[in-house]
């Protein structure tokens, strides 16, 4: 098969159904023969940001007395977390996409390439319940403006590096075992070196910097500025956010498309 | 069938697998370029050719390279070196229950698995019912897989996979699980599959399957082609290769003492296969006051044998090396089916009714002459002497030669004897003939 943006399409158009099928078994899988099933997929996400709404924006704000930062920015937080517990969600799953499904991947005629689009897909689908939340909430606090309508654009960028990811992180974690534990430091690591969590209107000077060279701060910039009318709005992530995201979907696919003829003597 | 179109053709094909003996290895050998890894040539320069319509069997012992060649053919494996190409939609039966969740019912996994293997879900609702009413599975069909036995999961496997249509089916090992009901009902499935120019690649340990089955087998040994032609030679010198490989230096002489003493129809004295054929005994007890030093099953020309033609004649011996007079020496062989069902027993007593007087350091030799009217299937001898008298046993090896039966064809595969069948319909009233 030809590599690049074309035949992944078409891969994607040929396959859709067997996807959408995986994506439904993926939520299922989860929670399988537990009493609320699915709901805990959808569930879970909306306790955590309920969790986050209540600590950032009554906790918190309390415990610091100054003026600027006694300004409620919940909603900011609210807005940058959803789309990286998407995320990580997905950094969680990909190293192993391929090496826990070792038996299709090795055993019969089957389009490997599924499964990285469907662990992706499967991944940010609970999150759409906590991203109503957030929209709600940005709404209920009168943060929301013309920027919101980005939201479907930023859905499709953000789904696309999360294909791109797991394309790649699933091809090296075929050769590379402890790419998982990788991942999972710099999960951890990485909420604190981006905007997440931070006041929006505190400017540190060493975070800034960090944050500039963490490719993840696009994304949370992006997604802050279409919930929380942005003061002061970073157009910057308006066009790396993108070109990464896209970036990353080609490489991913290069990279999986390149290895693939090698995953069953790894495995 | 040597003028249908090519379904895969196979020049030189090759597969060295790269052994590391740690992942930090081939960490290094990346990053370095310095070869840190041992090569294991799984598949040497093989040249196949199948033909649309084909049934091929492919035969060989563990590691010889079969699933190898079938990962390289279904695709799921990198060939390193030589031409391979495949013409046709491929459906593969590598591993049961692939792509099956255990905690979903059948026919949930019938949906997943017709997906996986690359059918539309409309294609799958249109032969669900097909696939249900051929798995006998229609009872069980909603309850989850995991309750399913063995047997049950190959029979939903299998049935998902033949619906495929594929053009090239690739099977291994899979037939082998289900009751013989139900291969019996693949087999056919298969020779369906053969009538609409599908090709087949079985792989199978069970001679029967690829007697019946194939039109072509090959053995693999080694990686390389060892052999390939007619199934039934191929499965007789796959098992002299199997069990070729127990060398028992004292079988040999004393196979030819055999070969002089028993001739009255002239045995063959040229060529005594050099792999002995003696097997292990199960279990061997007894006084010992005399022991059994060889013992086998020749065909007619004095060969050993380990595969009978059913329908062949065949001798059974022992040679027995008594170290004192025996005055009441009873002595023979059985034969058992896998079950442990005693088929056939004869000794000295049963045949003349008067026991053997052996006298100290003699060796007797022991043969029952016999036609091989057993079916298919595979038997075990059990053979050894005893005192008349007493029943006390002097040497006994139970289930000491283990051997395999082929053929008769025509009959059911599950049939116990070969009654030597000739079988006709004959129209009497033409009326009737005319009227159905």
């Amino acid at each position: 098969m030809l590599s690049g943006p074309v035949p992944f399409a078409r891969m994607l158009y040929v396959r859709r159904e067997l996807i959408t099928e995986m994506v439904r078994r993926q939520l299922r899988d989860e929670h399988m023969g537990q009493a609320i099933g699915v709901l805990w997929a959808f569930g879970q996400p909306l306790v955590l940001m309920f969790m986050y709404a209540v600590l950032f924006a009554y906790v918190f704000p309390a415990r610091f007395g100054s003026d600027v930062s006694r300004v409620d920015y919940s909603a900011s937080v609210i807005a940058g977390i959803v789309p990286w517990l998407a995320f990580q969600n997905l950094l969680f799953h990909a190293p192993g996409i391929l090496v826990n499904q070792a038996n299709l991947v090795k055993q019969i005629v089957f389009p490997t390439e599924v499964l990285p689009v469907k662990t992706a897909l499967g991944s940010a689908l609970p999150y759409c319940v906590a991203l109503l939340f957030a929209l709600g909430y940005s709404a209920w606090h009168g943060t929301l403006s013309w920027w919101t309508l980005s939201v479907p654009w930023l859905i499709i960028c953000q789904l696309a590096a999360m294909i791109g990811v797991a394309f790649l992180l699933s091809a090296i974690g075929v050769f590379m075992r402890d790419l998982k534990e990788f991942v999972q430091v710099f999960t951890t690591v990485n909420l604190f070196i981006q905007p997440t969590l931070y006041n929006p209107f505190v400017h540190i000077k060493y975070l800034d910097t960090l944050f500039y060279f963490n490719p993840f701060s696009y994304l949370t910039w992006c997604w802050q500025d279409a919930l929380f009318r942005p003061t002061a709005p970073h157009p910057s992530a308006w066009i790396v956010f993108p070109l990464c995201s896209f970036g990353v979907l080609i490489l991913g696919w290069l990279v999986f498309e390149s290895t693939r003829p090698s995953f069953g003597d790894a495995l | 069938m040597s003028d249908a179109p090519v379904a895969i053709r196979a020049r030189n094909l090759s597969k060295v697998y790269r052994i590391y003996q740690s992942p930090v290895h081939a960490l290094k050998e990346a990053i370095t370029g310095k070869s840190r890894h041992i090569r294991r040539v799984a598949l040497d320069r093989v040249d196949l050719e199948v033909r649309r319509g084909e049934i091929i069997g492919v035969l060989g012992r563990n590691g010889a390279g079969k699933s190898t060649l079938l990962k390289l053919i279904a695709g799921t494996l990198k060939r390193t070196e030589g031409d391979l190409d495949v013409y046709g939609r491929i459906s593969a039966i590598l591993e049961l229950g692939s792509g099956f969740h255990p905690e979903y019912t059948g026919r949930e996994n019938i949906y997943m698995g017709g997906m996986c293997l690359g059918m539309s879900r409309r294609e799958v609702d249109s032969k669900v019912e097909a696939i249900i009413e051929f798995s006998e599975l229609r009872e069980v069909i909603d309850q989850p897989f995991k309750t399913y036995s063995t047997g049950m999961q190959a029979r939903l496997t299998f049935s998902v996979a033949i619906s495929v249509d594929p053009d090239i089916l690739i099977v291994d090992e899979a037939l082998s699980v289900g009751d013989a009901r139900f291969q019996l009902k693949c087999s056919t499935r298969l020779q369906q599959f053969r009538e609409r120019a599908a090709t087949v690649l079985l792989v199978s340990h069970d001679s029967n399957a690829i007697t019946t089955l194939c039109d072509r087998a090959m053995i693999l040994e080694d990686g390389r082609v060892y052999a390939e032609g007619d199934p039934k030679q191929m499965t007789i010198a796959y098992h002299s290769l199997l069990f070729g490989e127990q060398k028992a230096e004292a079988g040999l002489n004393i196979a030819r003492a055999v070969e002089s003493s028993l001739s009255q129809e002239p045995l063959a004295t040229a060529e005594l296969p050099a792999q002995p054929f003696t097997v292990e005994a199960n279990m061997r007890y007894g006084t010992r006051e005399a022991r059994l030093v060889d013992y086998g099953i020749l065909d007619r020309g004095g060969h050993r044998l380990q595969v009978i033609q059913s329908g062949e004649a065949c001798r059974i011996y022992m040679v027995l090396d008594c170290d004192q007079d025996i005055v009441d020496l009873s002595c023979g062989f059985s034969i058992k089916d896998r079950r442990g069902t005693v088929l056939w027993g004869a000794t000295n007593i049963s045949q003349t009714q008067t026991a053997y007087k052996a006298r100290a350091s003699s060796r007797l030799i022991i043969a029952a002459d016999c036609t091989m009217w057993l079916s298919a299937g595979e038997y075990f001898v059990t053979l050894g002497a005893a005192h008349l008298a007493d029943g006390a046993k002097i040497d006994f090896a139970e289930d000491a030669i283990g051997f395999k039966v082929i053929g008769p064809e025509g009959i059911f595969t599950t049939s116990v004897v070969n009654l030597q069948t000739t079988f006709n319909i004959e129209c009497q009233t033409a009326e009737v003939e005319r009227n159905r």
